[in-house]
This record gives C-alpha cells, sequence and structure tokens, in this order.
C-alpha cells in the first residue's frame, strides 16, 4: 500500500494512538480501560504505521522483536504475583504502598505485564501477516 | 536437611556440567564427581545412625509433600547407588571419549542418579511418584543415546510406554490409596493398614501399583523392553541394570510390602509373575547370543527371583532378598562394564564374535572368571553367600510354599550356572577366521580395571568380617527377635551343615553340562517364543494405535476450513442440545420470566441497532466479494459494541470496538492467504449450512436466554461492589476484578493468549519460509 493520505495521517495519528493506549492502562483501574484494551489499542498504533509505510519500517520503530515484548510482559506478570510471596502472604496477592491520595500496587506491574503481552500478540500476528502481502 | 543434599547433591552435578562444558576430560570428570562424592560422604557418616527426615508441606490438600526418610537399608542403597554411579561415570568418560554427544549423556546420567536417590528416600508416595517418572525419562534418553539408529530409537520409545504406562498404573494406584486412607505418607500409611480389611477398591489399587512395578522391574510379560534396551551405551545400561531403574521397582516392592502384608492379592501376584520371571529370564539368557541382551536376561531372571522373595514376604526372606539385591547390584554392574570393554576393544557384541579373546588377554579371563563365579554362586563370592543365606532360610521355613520356592531356584540356578558355563567357554575357543585380530590400547586396560575392582569387592565382602557386618545390620530392623550372638551362632552352624550345601552342587553340575549341551547344539539365533509373542503384542497395540489415529486425523483434519467449522460447531451443538433438553422445564419458565419482568425499556435506538445488525448479517449472507462480506461482518461487531454501550458496559464495548477493528483488518489479510473461492455453491450445501447454522442460532439463543436468569449460588456481585474500592484500590471494578480478585485466572488467559500467538507466528513463517526456498 502506498497512499499519501495513509502516510500523511499515520504520521499523526498513530502517537495519539499509542498515548491513547498508555493513557487507558494507567487510568484502567478507575475508569475505562486496563492493560486488555491498552495493549489493542497500542498494537492498532504500530499496525496503522504498518498498513501506511510497511511492515520493515514499523519494526525498527518497535525497536524490539514482539516475542520478546510476549516474553517480557508475561514475567512481568508472574513477576507481580511474587512480591505478595515476600511478605508472607499467598502468591498474587495484592501489594499496596499509597503517597497520600495515591496508591501504587502490584496490581498495576500485572496490567502492564497484560498489556505488553496482549500487544505483543496481536502484533506478531498481524505483522507476519503483512510480511507476505 | 542432610538427606535433601544427598537427594539433591547429582542435580549440581547436573547445574555444573554447563560451566566445566569446555575443560578438560579429566578435570572434568573429576569436578563432576564431587557432588557424588559428598552425598556419599554424608550417606556414609550416618550410616549407624539416625539421619533426621525432612518434611515440608507442599500441597497439603492433595496428600503431596516434600517428605524424605531413611532407614537403614535405604541409606545402604543409596549409598551403592552413588558409589557404582561414581565408577560407570569415569568408565563412561573414557568409553564415551569420542561421542560428540557426551555432554547430553551426562546430563541424563545424572539427573537419573538424583531421581533414583530420590526415589529411594521419599516417604511420600506422590513424592515418590515424581522421582519416578524422572527415571523413566532419563532412561528414555540414555536408551536412546545412539538417536541416529533407528532401532535405538525404537527401543528408547518401547522402554518409555512401557515404563510410563506403568507410571501412569501407579500413580491411579496412588490416587486410590489416598482416596482410602487419606494419607500417602509411608509411616502412616503402615498404621492405617495394619487393621483395615481388604476390598475390591483395594486389590484393585494394589494390582494397579503392581503394574507399575511390574513394567519397571521387567517382569513377564513386559520384560521384553530390557534386552530391547541394550542399544543404550554399556555404561548406562550397567548403571540402569544394577542399581537403578529395573530396582526401583524392587525397591517399591521393599517399601510397600510391610502396607500390604495382609492383603493376598500382594503375594499371590508377587510369586506367580516373579517366579515365572525368573525361570523364563534365565531360560532366555540360555539361548542369547548378544552378550549385552543375554546378561539382560539374566538380570530379568534375578529381577523375578527378587520378586518372588518379597511376595513371600516374612522377614527372612526379605532379608535374604537384600542380600541378593545388593550382591546382584556389584556383579551385574561389573558384568556389563565387561561387556562394555569388551565392545570398545574389540567392536563386537556377539559371544561367537570374540573367540579367542580369552587367550590373547589374561587380565579379560580373569575378570570374566570372577565376575561369572558371582553370577553362577560360587563358593567366596559374595552372591554365594547370599544364596547360601536363601537356601537356609527356606529350609528353616518348612513348608510347601518354601518347597516350592527352593525347587524354582534349583531350576532357574541351573539355567544360570549354564549360562555362565557358556560365557566362560565359547570365546576359549580358536578363532577360526585369523584375519582379524583384536586392538588394545591403553583406554581399553583403563575400561577394563573397572569391572575388575567390581569382581573383587564381590569376593572381598565375604571375606572382611567388617563388610560382612554391614550387611548384618540389615537384619536387625527386620528381625527383631534374632540378636546378634544367636545370629552369628546361626550362621555359623549352617556353614556346618554340608547338606545344605547339596542344593548348589545339583545347579553347578546340571548346568554345567546343560551349559555345554547349548555351546554344541549351536542354534540360538532365534527369539524364544514366549518373549516374541509378548513384543509382538506391543508392537500389533503400536502400530494399530498409529493406523487408527492416522485414520482418524486424516477424517477430521482434511484440510478444508468449512468442514473444520461444520465439525466444531456440531460437536458444540451436541453438548449444548444435551443440556437444553435436560434443563428444559427450568429454562423454559426462565425464559418466560425473563421475556415478562424484563427491567430494559424499548426505545427507538434499539430497533435503528437491532435493524442495522440484522442488515448486517444479510449483508454477509448475500455479498458477492469476501471483502464485502468482511465489511458487513464488522457492522455487526460494532452494532453489538453500541448494544453494551447502551446497557452501561464501557469497557466491554470499547474492547469490542478495538477487535472488530483489528479482526477485519486480520480479516483481509487473511482471505489474501486463502486459495480464490467462489461463494456460490451447490444448493445442497447451502440448505444443509442454513438448516446447522439456524439450529446453532436457536440453541445458543435459548441458552443465553436461560443462563442470564439460572442462579445456583448466591451472587457475587455485591462483594466485588464493596470490597473493589477498599481493599483494592480500584475504582473500575470490571479491571480490579481481572488483575486482582481473578488475576490468577487472567495470568492464565494470558498465558494461553502467548501460546497461541507464538504457535500462529511459528506456522505463518514456517509456510513463508517454506514458499521462500
Amino acid at each position: 500500500m502506498n497512499s499519501l493520505i495513509l502516510k500523511t495521517a499515520g504520521k499523526y495519528i498513530a502517537p495519539l494512538l499509542f498515548l491513547f493506549a498508555i493513557y487507558l492502562l494507567l487510568t484502567g483501574h478507575n475508569q475505562p480501560g486496563g492493560g486488555f484494551s491498552g495493549g489493542l489499542v497500542a498494537s492498532a498504533s504500530f499496525i496503522l504505521l504498518a498498513f501506511a509505510y510497511g511492515v520493515e519500517r514499523t519494526q525498527n520503530w518497535i525497536r524490539i522483536s514482539p516475542i520478546y515484548l510476549i516474553a517480557l510482559g508475561l514475567l512481568l506478570a508472574i513477576g507481580s504475583g511474587l512480591f505478595s510471596i515476600l511478605t508472607g502472604q499467598p502468591f498474587m496477592t495484592g501489594v499496596w504502598i499509597t503517597f497520600n491520595s495515591l496508591s501504587l500496587g502490584t496490581p498495576m506491574l500485572f496490567d502492564t505485564g497484560v498489556f505488553l503481552v496482549v500487544s505483543g500478540t496481536t502484533l506478531l500476528i498481524i505483522l507476519e501477516l503483512l510480511k507476505e502481502v | 536437611m542432610f538427606i535433601l543434599l544427598i537427594v539433591f547433591l547429582p542435580f549440581l552435578s547436573v547445574i555444573l556440567l554447563s560451566g566445566v562444558f569446555s575443560l578438560n576430560k579429566i578435570l572434568r570428570a573429576i569436578i563432576l564427581s564431587i557432588p557424588p562424592f559428598l552425598a556419599l560422604f554424608i550417606s556414609m557418616s550416618y550410616l549407624n545412625k539416625q539421619l533426621p527426615i525432612f518434611q515440608l508441606n507442599w500441597l497439603p490438600t492433595l496428600g503431596i509433600d516434600l517428605y524424605f526418610e531413611s532407614s537403614y537399608f535405604q541409606l545402604l542403597f543409596g549409598i551403592f547407588i552413588l558409589t557404582i554411579g561414581i565408577f560407570i561415570h569415569f568408565f563412561a568418560t573414557i568409553y564415551l571419549q569420542k561421542d560428540p554427544s557426551l555432554n547430553s549423556w551426562f546430563f541424563w546420567f545424572f539427573t537419573f542418579m538424583g531421581s533414583m536417590l530420590g526415589i529411594v528416600f521419599s516417604a511420600n508416595l506422590f513424592l515418590l511418584f515424581l522421582f519416578w517418572e524422572l527415571t523413566s525419562l532419563a532412561s528414555f534418553f540414555l536408551i536412546g543415546h545412539y538417536h541416529e539408529q533407528e532401532e535405538a530409537r525404537k527401543s528408547a520409545w518401547e522402554a518409555l510406554l512401557i515404563t510410563g504406562g506403568g507410571g501412569l498404573c501407579l500413580l491411579t494406584g496412588f490416587i486410590m490409596l489416598f482416596i482410602l486412607t487419606g494419607t500417602v505418607n509411608l509411616p502412616e500409611l503402615q498404621d492405617k493398614f495394619n487393621s483395615s480389611e481388604s476390598s475390591f477398591f483395594l486389590n484393585t489399587a494394589v494390582s494397579l501399583i503392581l503394574l507399575g512395578i511390574m513394567t519397571k522391574s521387567a517382569q513377564y510379560p513386559f520384560h521384553f523392553w530390557l534386552p530391547d534396551a541394550m542399544t543404550a551405551p554399556a555404561p548406562a545400561s550397567a548403571y540402569l541394570h544394577s542399581a537403578t531403574m529395573v530396582k526401583a521397582g524392587v525397591f517399591l516392592t521393599f517399601r510397600l510390602s510391610p502396607i500390604f502384608s495382609n492383603i493376598y492379592l500382594w503375594h499371590a501376584l508377587l510369586i506367580t509373575c516373579g517366579g515365572f520371571t525368573f525361570f523364563w529370564g534365565a531360560f532366555c539368557s540360555l539361548r542369547e547370543d548378544s552378550i549385552k541382551k543375554a546378561l539382560a536376561y539374566t538380570t530379568v531372571s534375578t529381577l523375578g527371583l527378587l520378586t518372588c522373595l518379597i511376595g513371600i514376604g516374612t522377614p527372612e526372606m526379605i532379608y535374604s532378598a537384600m542380600l541378593l539385591l545388593f550382591a546382584h547390584a556389584i556383579y551385574k554392574a561389573g558384568l556389563f562394564l565387561f561387556a562394555g570393554s569388551i565392545e570398545f576393544s574389540t567392536h563386537h557384541k556377539y559371544l561367537s564374535k570374540i573367540k579367542g579373546l580369552w587367550l590373547k588377554q589374561p587380565l579379560f579371563l580373569i575378570t570374566a572368571l570372577l565376575l561369572i563365579l558371582s553370577l553362577a554362586g560360587v563358593p567366596l563370592t559374595f552372591s554365594f553367600y547370599a544364596k547360601e543365606e536363601l537356601i537356609h532360610t527356606l529350609f528353616q521355613l518348612d513348608s510347601i510354599n518354601a518347597l516350592i520356592v527352593t525347587l524354582l531356584i534349583v531350576i532357574g540356578n541351573i539355567l544360570l550356572v549354564g549360562f555362565a558355563t557358556r560365557f566362560l567357554i565359547i570365546p576359549l575357543y580358536k578363532n577360526e577366521n585369523r584375519e582379524e585380530t583384536f586392538q588394545f590400547n591403553l583406554s581399553s586396560y583403563l575400561l577394563i580395571t573397572i569391572p575388575l575392582l567390581f569382581s573383587l569387592i564381590g569376593i572381598v565382602i565375604p571375606l572382611s568380617p567388617y563388610l560382612t557386618d554391614i550387611f548384618h545390620k540389615l537384619s536387625p530392623e527386620l528381625l527383631p527377635n534374632i540378636t546378634e550372638n544367636n545370629y552369628t551362632e546361626i550362621t555359623t552352624k549352617h556353614n556346618q551343615t554340608y547338606l545344605l550345601l547339596l542344593p548348589s552342587f545339583i545347579t553347578w553340575v546340571a548346568g554345567i553340562s546343560f551349559g555345554l549341551y547349548f555351546i554344541f547344539k549351536n542354534n540360538i539365533s532365534k527369539e524364544p517364543h514366549l518373549t516374541a509373542l509378548a513384543t509382538r503384542i506391543y508392537q500389533q497395540s503400536i502400530n494399530q494405535l498409529l493406523i487408527q489415529s492416522d485414520r482418524i486425523t486424516r477424517f477430521f483434519q482434511n484440510g478444508k476450513l468449512r468442514s473444520y467449522l461444520q465439525t466444531f460447531t456440531l460437536a458444540v451443538l451436541l453438548v449444548s442440545f444435551i443440556s437444553v433438553i435436560a434443563e428444559s422445564e427450568i429454562i423454559q419458565s426462565n425464559i418466560l420470566s425473563h421475556i415478562l419482568h424484563t427491567e430494559h425499556k424499548t426505545t427507538t435506538y434499539d430497533f435503528i441497532l437491532i435493524s442495522i445488525i440484522i442488515a448486517g448479517i444479510f449483508g454477509v449472507i448475500f455479498a458477492k466479494t469476501k471483502l464485502t462480506a468482511v465489511i458487513c461482518l464488522g457492522l455487526v461487531g460494532y452494532g453489538m459494541a453500541v448494544i453494551f454501550l447502551i446497557f452501561s458496559a464501557p469497557d466491554l464495548a470499547m474492547t469490542q470496538f478495538i477487535i472488530e477493528t483489528l479482526t477485519v483488518s486480520l480479516f483481509v489479510f487473511v482471505f489474501y492467504h486463502l486459495p480464490e473461492q467462489h461463494l456460490h455453491r451447490r444448493r445442497f450445501t447451502k440448505y444443509q449450512n442454513l438448516i446447522i447454522c439456524a439450529i446453532f442460532g436457536v440453541v445458543m439463543g435459548f441458552l443465553t436466554l436461560s443462563a442470564s436468569s439460572i442462579q445456583t449460588h448466591l451472587s457475587i456481585s455485591s462483594y466485588f461492589t464493596t470490597k473493589s474500592l477498599h481493599e483494592a484500590h480500584g475504582g473500575n471494578i470490571v479491571n480490579v476484578i481481572l488483575v486482582d480478585f481473578r488475576g490468577f485466572d487472567t495470568l492464565g488467559e494470558i498465558t494461553v493468549l502467548a501460546i497461541a500467538g507464538i504457535g500462529t507466528y511459528a506456522l505463518l513463517r514456517y509456510q513463508r519460509l517454506k514458499k521462500h526456498e
């Protein structure tokens, strides 16, 4: 595909989409969103780029292979569950630290893991399919 | 803690292996043997003391504990495993010196050693099973080491399938025991069984456990994997036969015999099976030409005898079985290593091919003589001592059982002595074709020292009072009534009774003449047909399994996406149809109440949305091109997303939107890969599809309607709403459930997602690379 419209639009829309994905991930605990939809949006932003500019350039932008994203995400998800073992609670109990009104906890890490696995898997499959075209 | 060290130190060697990869061979061998040496040191220093148990709850609800204990017998067995293992390790370093995959062999060898020690020290049956399966796995790799040869692959599979299948039976038996008694910890199990009556359930459990034991320790009719496993490198066979693998089955019988002592079936099966195996193994060994195979049959035979003795189950019998076990471990390790060094030096595997070897190499003759004397149980050897102990106790038993067993032992030993005669005499012949000379170098002399050492150990033990004492100490555990003094008195008395030597003399005379007869008869190549029958049954069932699964696969996996979808839909239909019919009354009333008492007020939006969705559906059906169909399908999906939004599920709606977008683009690219095909098919196919789809839709509709109104448990949604903000710090309950309350489920889901993704990637990549070639 070689469309000037898509290329120009993609240049502006894709970063915004990716930003939106991060936003979804971060606010997901309190508002609609979360790791799953965030991950999908993030992969959608890169797929848009892949449509416009081709797979190879997109892969250069992502820098690391989606398969590592999957591995990293799984490790993060499992690792986040291990924190509670250190405090003597069962596996995957949430551990929280609260600063004033902001609470940070291991579920956030877990959600990031979900984000990475979902976006990694989607990118892995769709980019591989796109290579053929 | 020390007991844990003994079990896990060999695994340390496995880890060390990667570190010493590039070192020189001798240094590497020394470093790798340090952990087993340490374990050996620990177990030796605790031999006469009580080693504390180690118990840690692992999965208490399932009865799985990390529970190790040690008795004198267990420690002694552990010492045997470690000592023989270390010797074999050094032997293998020389024997496999030119092998490119030496490291992988050592990897499995040390894994094998550790898991065997695990079997020996486990006090929890499930834990024992874990190590049991690990030995099966490791032996698969050890047997199949020369995997370029088809025969090696085949026999490795055979061993894995038979011992693994037996392992499954064993696990089922253990689970049944757990259901029956609530525990599988051996010490507790013993208390529970003292009073319990035998029932059908218990008998089934016992026979399943026995099946596991019999496959592992190669009892008839499962014995054929052991001779076939001789495709393994000689050190592997030596270890498998002497202290590990096949002895695991015997060892488990030792452990379980006090627990099952009240159960008739246990004794009956062990005695009959063991007795026949003893006889049959010895008979087969007499006719086999391949050195290692013949030795394997003698192992089968000894295992049969051991099983039979444990089956009789009196403490005296078990004591002599233990002695025999250790005696056998020593000389059998020696014999296999000896066969290995013959193979290494002469490159021959058959007795008839090594004619003249004894005369050329006196060192080989001496080793062979000493080892074979041990096998035949000639005076001065440890196995003679063990055998006399056995005959002595048999004479004391004074029952019809004892008489039968004595008779059996005499016959079996005649056959074994016959084999021994053949083994000694055939290589004494002159070699007819003189062109061939055996090559000997330093390595072959180094190799022969290790079996020579084993043969000497077999002779030293009965001579040294200190060493015999080690084995005597086995008896107080079993025979608390007999004090030390009393015991030595009995043994000295028995040494003076020459009458007791009578069975032995009969076996020697008859055995030697039998052996000579078979040498002159000289037709030995054919496999005895009872063994051939067992092999054929195994092979037929494996072949049939392959043929049938191939047939089934070809029927379902026919390469047409359409028929996959059809099969899938019909299967789901069948399952859900059954449940709809089974619950039809409840579903009827539920649906009625659902329609009558719905809270949602229908608005014009709803009508517009639904008509868009229906239009989309018709668009899909009547679309002229695939692209139009995909776009119409997208319309249906977006319509659904808006419905989610109306029913206040923004999370779901958002995900649905993104998924829909991605799916449409995915579809477009998938179609690129699919062959060009016309959407219009024959009328019959169309009607067929219509009927299937209509039924599927109706059933799914019914199920959805009924599922939303059936509530069998208390609603937990209030729990989530109250706890979400306070305990999980989250306002979005859906997300809190996903990442916190039900985080474990999500972890499973993303794992599945990752696996599916990588699988799809692999398939696509494979296709792409194939196209480029």
